[in-house]
């Protein structure tokens, strides 16, 4: 027995003494200590206050806590009430995914216990222990002053963010996230606490070969082992092929799997799965199961798999749902069953037996000819690398059954895919399958795909049982979704006056083992830069290869921070080559509203694109304010004659949805207390996609936010939503919410006009909750109004029911200023400043779009920098944890980091909304590039950007 | 269930290990217990963390740290010089600096050790158990025959030298491809994949690698400047 206090109760424990502490605590109802790291020490989820020091649980075990005083999260509520801390960190804007946030609330809470008046470095040092993804690091010195302000003043004295449009009560402003009080708080919110005891876990024996055909495999000794329930292998898993990307459909991906596959196409592929009572058991019945392979020779370059007679990665038989060529028949002759099947939903100019996976070509005027009239040319080739988007709670899914239906517990951006997905591999009708998309602890594109729910809910629908699964982080790296590394080859052309007279693009990216957004997320290189360009003459070619590197797919900017790298840094180049300045180069050539974007003719997701005109645009804003903020044109001198300065910048866009393709639902009803329940088929993944349908509510019906509850995300009650993807979220699924909202004011009016005997015309609704005639001023309340309607002989529930789909865009656009300081002897590099000013249309959450701007910009600093995905000749991810891999912590931070959000009113987007943080990633790479030429002349043309690189490039070494 | 060991003395702590196959010391635990550690997830353990001083004190002119005191016990201390609270801050996370205690990076012997360079520039002699008792061993001694299965009971070191470091690592938290120390006493450094170098020889000689973070060329080039660099600001 182990006795200790905890969060002042004396407790004592029978679990086992070697148990980690982390294990321990979350056992005995501690759900807010996390783990994001299976013990590496490296996130911070897992730290507790220890005998009065911060302490990482996982590096604990049980009997070290005897005798101990041990505080977690939970200690920082008193009864309902949040503590000052938790309070002032909603207030401020960082509770987003908020995985680790009542961890963090519990070290600041610490660290203001011990020092009052914590400085900007105590909370520097306190944070080094924490690794923060979604929301950056800066508004947590803002909360903590809240904090202060708070116990000093009685109020907040400083503002989290500007407020916009003043005619709005709750749109522009900020509010406290709808959700942060459970998240901050410690409330049972993610997939893993809602295991029950005894579900049963799933776990996957991989592929130790980068590509090879499984000749045999014996699970028998496995299946007798007790405890086994089922052992799944590509020989008894269905016969059905698809593919893992969320996506619409028909989906832009071919079809190229199988739940298991005959044929092992990356390290850490699906060998067998087996069902078991605990992980021990399925642990050994791994190790009982007896495959032989054959080994094959693995591709991982572009290159090696573009090389003629190059491996094939898949080599099955193609078909096509439309669209088919008429040679198909020839095309299939020398197809390998045993590499199974490849299914187009229609032709994305693929070409398996090459290696290609999709393609798309095309352009607007004559790019060749540009290049021959202009006074300079710039060709370069820019590479991107493999990166992880790391959320701090990984892949992980809860499945069972419930009156014969599949239950689906899930951390997903898409759950109406996952239901089509799940439903079509179990060979079932989507109304067997209810997915409940439960908050979600990062997820950055991530989630995007279907990668764990698929088979967990399998192995559910084959068994009866309930089946947890969760990725370790080592399959976080090894068997999810990941960046598509990319060579960019470029070449722009100019004049001496500064105008970009032609642009070329060929865009070459490495999908991986499967065909996940092989065709959408290349074409975003281009279909996200070249937009912004006011040229005449632009080309570009995109082909993506298969190849055996772990998978890729979705990662939070797509396609777009590979191509702008490679775009602003050429765009850089041509103006050193012409002697011009590159911001006057990009003020001369970027677009502005009502500029024809005919380049979107082919740019379509593997149809026909739209092309319309330039709409809201603050580029030039942004590009103007941000040179003044970093002070463009004037060189910085260092002290330190070793260290060097330099400035960078990059204009940027992203899109807001899938015009055309995108859908969203919402539905908003009247209760009968005359409160409020919006449903959206969104996914709020920790963004405030909930707390921006609140805010429509709130402000339509003119109540206060204690009115209003969101649910959202859940297929059996919630309306149909193509998914939080593609920068969809405020743009779709909140004109959605807006659109029913609207449905249901208007029904209001109606069924008021009847109970009131006045025309719907002369009514209007008042705060707080009031139908008021304009005629007569007579109100009538809402509580009466729904009571009466919801009466014996009333006329039926008021609900507002809308969808939302469009042909229109609302791009948000930005520019990005990076001041750095580069080490000439040592390579060293460092970002002093950072400027990062967006237009997003009008900001609906402001404090929470300045931090999902920061935590974006860390994470394409992260890319720019540090992070790397490094493979062993045979194909082994190396850098499979956070120390290895290299992400960003606050130490990493630039010293001035600043978010600004440029004031433009959109005409389509709610309220004049356009998307925020996946544009925030565009930024980093070009800009920091760009400014580590200026300040020592290296010109680093791939990622990571290292000392070594530089050094390189400065030919030292 | 793995064996964990609390014994009564140092000398009964020391007993055990050696009769148990595989045991290792358990102090902090920030090493032993991580992801990726050497030490197997069942290994046995003799928990030494009740046992070993953790008081940091002046004696006989020099600084005096036991082998329990933790990196922020360090860098808290008012009688630490700052090259070693510096030293200290290499490790970046605050947590861990709060587990980790400075013997046990000095028992990991990483090649990529935070304080090992600064701890030999230090002119540092450790205070050990061992099979004759209690004695003296300086740093150097130590690292050179690559540890000894003795327990660290504390650190002496000469806080009155002078001290200048230099890490050369991708981020706060990644491993170092080169950590260096330049004082009275010389200068040192380890390096990734290739160990401690115990003066300029060393560090020229040494055979470097190529590591999944920067190549074998970078970390010799990068070991000689920050050497140049530290004796430039020192004069």
């Amino acid at each position: 027995m182990i006795t200790f206090t905890l969060n002042g109760r004396k407790t004592t424990t029978a679990l086992p003494q070697d148990m980690r502490l982390r294990d321990a605590l979350y056992a005995m109802g501690c759900i807010s200590v996390r783990d994001s790291d299976d013990a590496e020490g490296f996130t911070g989820s897992d730290i507790v206050i220890f005998d009065d020091r911060l302490r990482s649980s996982n590096l604990t075990l049980l009997y070290q806590a005897e005798g101990a005083d041990i505080r977690t999260a939970e200690s920082l509520k008193r009864g309902q009430e949040l503590n000052d801390v938790q309070r002032a960190m909603i207030r401020a804007g960082v509770v987003q995914s908020a995985y680790n946030s009542p961890t963090v609330a519990l070290i600041l809470t610490w660290l203001l216990e011990k020092r009052p008046n914590a400085t900007r470095d105590d909370v520097r040092e306190v944070l080094s222990s924490v690794f923060i993804r979604d929301a950056g690091y800066e508004h947590f010195y803002l909360a903590v002053k809240l904090v202060q302000e708070m116990r000093r003043y009685g109020e907040y004295r400083t503002p989290v963010s500007p407020s916009f449009r003043e005619n709005l009560e709750y749109i522009g402003k900020p509010m406290d996230k709808i959700d942060g009080r459970a998240l901050v708080g410690g409330e049972k919110v993610f997939v893993e606490d809602r295991v029950e005891e005894g579900s049963y876990v799933l776990d996957i024996l991989r592929s130790p070969f980068a590509m090879a055909y499984i000749k045999s495999i014996d699970t028998s000794e496995a299946e007798k082992l007790e405890g086994v329930e089922a052992v799944i292998t590509y020989l008894n898993c269905p016969d059905v092929y698809y593919m893992q990307a969320g996506q619409g459909n028909p989906e832009p991906s071919p079809y190229d799997r199988r739940l298991l596959n005959r044929k092992v196409r990356h390290v850490g592929d699906r060998v067998a799965a087996v069902v078991a009572v605990d992980h021990e058991t399925a642990h050994r019945a791994m190790e009982l199961i007896k495959v032989e392979y054959e080994p094959l020779e693995p591709v991982f370059t572009v290159e090696q798999a573009m090389a003629e007679g190059a491996p094939l990665v898949h080599n099955g038989r193609v078909s096509y749902v439309a669209g088919a060529p008429d040679d198909l028949d020839e095309y299939n002759r020398t197809a390998d069953e045993r590499d199974g099947q490849v299914i187009y939903q229609f032709p994305l100019h693929g070409d398996i037996r090459h290696n290609i996976a999709a393609g798309a070509h095309g352009g607007i005027g004559d790019v060749e000819k540009a290049f021959k009239e202009a006074d300079a040319v710039v060709e370069a080739t820019y590479q991107t690398s493999q990166v992880q988007c790391t959320p701090l709670e990984p892949h992980v899914c809860y499945s069972r059954m419930e009156n014969g239906r599949l239950v689906l517990h899930c951390s997903t951006q898409v759950p109406y895919h996952v239901r089509r997905i799940v439903a079509k591999v179990c060979g079932i009708s989507e109304n067997k399958v209810h997915v409940i998309k439960e908050r979600v602890g990062g997820g950055y594109g991530s989630k995007q795909d279907i990668l764990v729910e698929d088979l967990c809910g399998y192995a559910t629908w084959l068994t009866g049982k309930p089946v947890y699964y969760r990725n370790t982080r080592e399959e976080e790296f090894i068997a999810n979704s990941t960046r598509h590394p990319m060579r960019l080859t470029m070449k722009m052309s100019g004049k001496k006056d500064g105008t970009i007279t032609g642009i070329y693009m060929d865009v070459r990216a490495n999908t991986g083992p499967y065909g996940n957004h092989c065709l959408t997320v290349p074409m975003n290189a281009s279909s996200k830069t070249l937009p912004l360009f006011a040229v005449q003459n632009m080309y570009y070619d995109l082909n993506t290869y298969y190849t055996n590197i772990p998978p890729t797919g979705a990662y939070q900017g797509y396609g777009a921070p590979k191509g702008y790298f490679a775009i602003m840094s050429c765009m850089d180049e041509l103006a050193h080559k012409l002697g011009v300045d590159s911001l006057q180069m990009a003020l001369k050539n970027v677009v502005e509203e009502g500029y024809m974007l005919d380049i979107l003719k082919g740019l379509g997701e593997g149809r026909e694109g739209t092309v319309v005109p330039v709409g809201s645009c603050g580029v030039k804003e942004a590009l103007r304010k941000g040179a003044e903020m970093i002070g463009w044109g004037r060189k910085e001198k260092s002290d330190d004659p070793d260290w060097a300065i330099g400035k960078g910048f990059a204009m940027i866009q992203q899109g807001s949805g899938l015009p055309g393709l995108d859908q969203s639902n919402a539905q908003c009803k009247l209760l009968p207390d005359g409160s409020f329940v919006l449903l959206s088929g969104g996914a709020d993944i920790g963004t405030g996609l909930d707390t921006i349908s609140a805010k429509i509510v709130c402000e339509i019906m003119k109540v206060d936010p204690s009115k209003v509850a969101v649910v959202s995300g859940d297929t059996d009650s919630c309306l149909f939503d193509t998914g939080a993807y593609a920068s969809s979220g405020t743009y779709f699924s909140g004109n959605a919410s807006l659109n029913a909202v609207k449905d249901l004011k208007r029904r209001m009016l109606e069924e008021a006009a009847l109970q009131m005997g006045q025309k719907a015309e002369d009514l209007d609704l008042e705060a707080p909750g009031f139908v008021v005639s304009m005629k007569t001023g007579d109100r009538l309340s809402y509580e009466k109004l729904s009571h009466d309607a919801l009466a014996g002989d009333g006329r039926g529930a008021i609900v507002g029911t809308r969808s939302f789909a469009t042909a229109n865009s609302a791009i948000p656009y930005g520019a990005h200023f990076a001041q750095v300081a580069v080490n000439r002897r040592t390579g060293e590099i460092k970002v002093q400043k950072f400027y990062a000013l967006q237009d997003a249309g009008t900001p609906i959450n402001p404090e929470m779009a300045l931090c999902q701007m920061y935590g974006a910009v860390m994470k394409s600093i992260g890319h720019t920098l540090y992070e790397d995905m490094v493979l062993d000749k045979d194909g082994r991810c190396i850098s499979a944890d956070f120390t290895d891999y290299g992400v960003p912590m606050i130490g990493e931070a630039p010293d001035d980091f600043k978010a600004v959000l440029i004031d433009v009113n959109d005409q389509y987007g709610p309220y004049g909304a356009k998307s925020i943080s996946e544009i925030a990633t565009n930024g980093a790479a070009p800009a920091i590039a760009n400014a580590i030429y200026d300040a020592v002349g290296a010109r680093v043309r791939s990622w990571p950007i290292t000392p070594e690189k530089i050094l390189k490039a400065l030919g030292k070494i | 269930m793995r064996q964990i060991f609390k014994e009564c003395s140092i000398k009964k702590s020391y007993e055990r290990r050696r009769e148990v196959a595989d045991a290792v010391y358990l102090a902090g635990g920030s090493g032993v217990l991580a992801l990726k550690s050497p030490v197997k997830p069942d290994c046995p353990l003799v928990d030494i963390s009740a046992l070993v001083p953790k008081d940091i004190v002046k004696k006989d002119g020099r600084l005096v740290i036991g082998a329990g005191a933790t990196f922020q016990d360090v860098i808290d201390s008012a009688l630490v010089p700052s090259w070693l609270k510096d030293a200290c801050h290499l490790m970046a996370s605050m947590s861990l600096r709060m587990q980790a205690t400075v013997a046990g990076n000095v028992a990991s012997l990483r090649d990529d050790s935070y304080l090992i360079p600064a701890l030999l520039a230090g002119d540092t002699i450790l205070h050990v158990y061992g099979e004759e008792g209690e004695k003296d061993v300086p740093l150097a001694d130590y690292v050179h025959r690559g540890g000894c299965s003795c327990i660290i009971l504390a650190l002496s070191i000469d806080d009155g030298c002078k001290v200048g470091i230099h890490r050369i690592a991708r981020s706060s938290s990644s491993h170092s491809a080169v950590n260096v120390a330049v004082g009275t006493h010389g200068v040192f450094a380890c390096v990734k994949g290739s160990g401690f170098a115990f003066d300029e020889d060393d560090l020229g000689k040494m055979e470097y690698v190529d590591d999944i973070i920067d190549t074998a060329a970078y970390k010799r080039y990068v070991a000689r400047e920050c050497v140049d660099l530290l004796k430039e600001v020192d004069g």
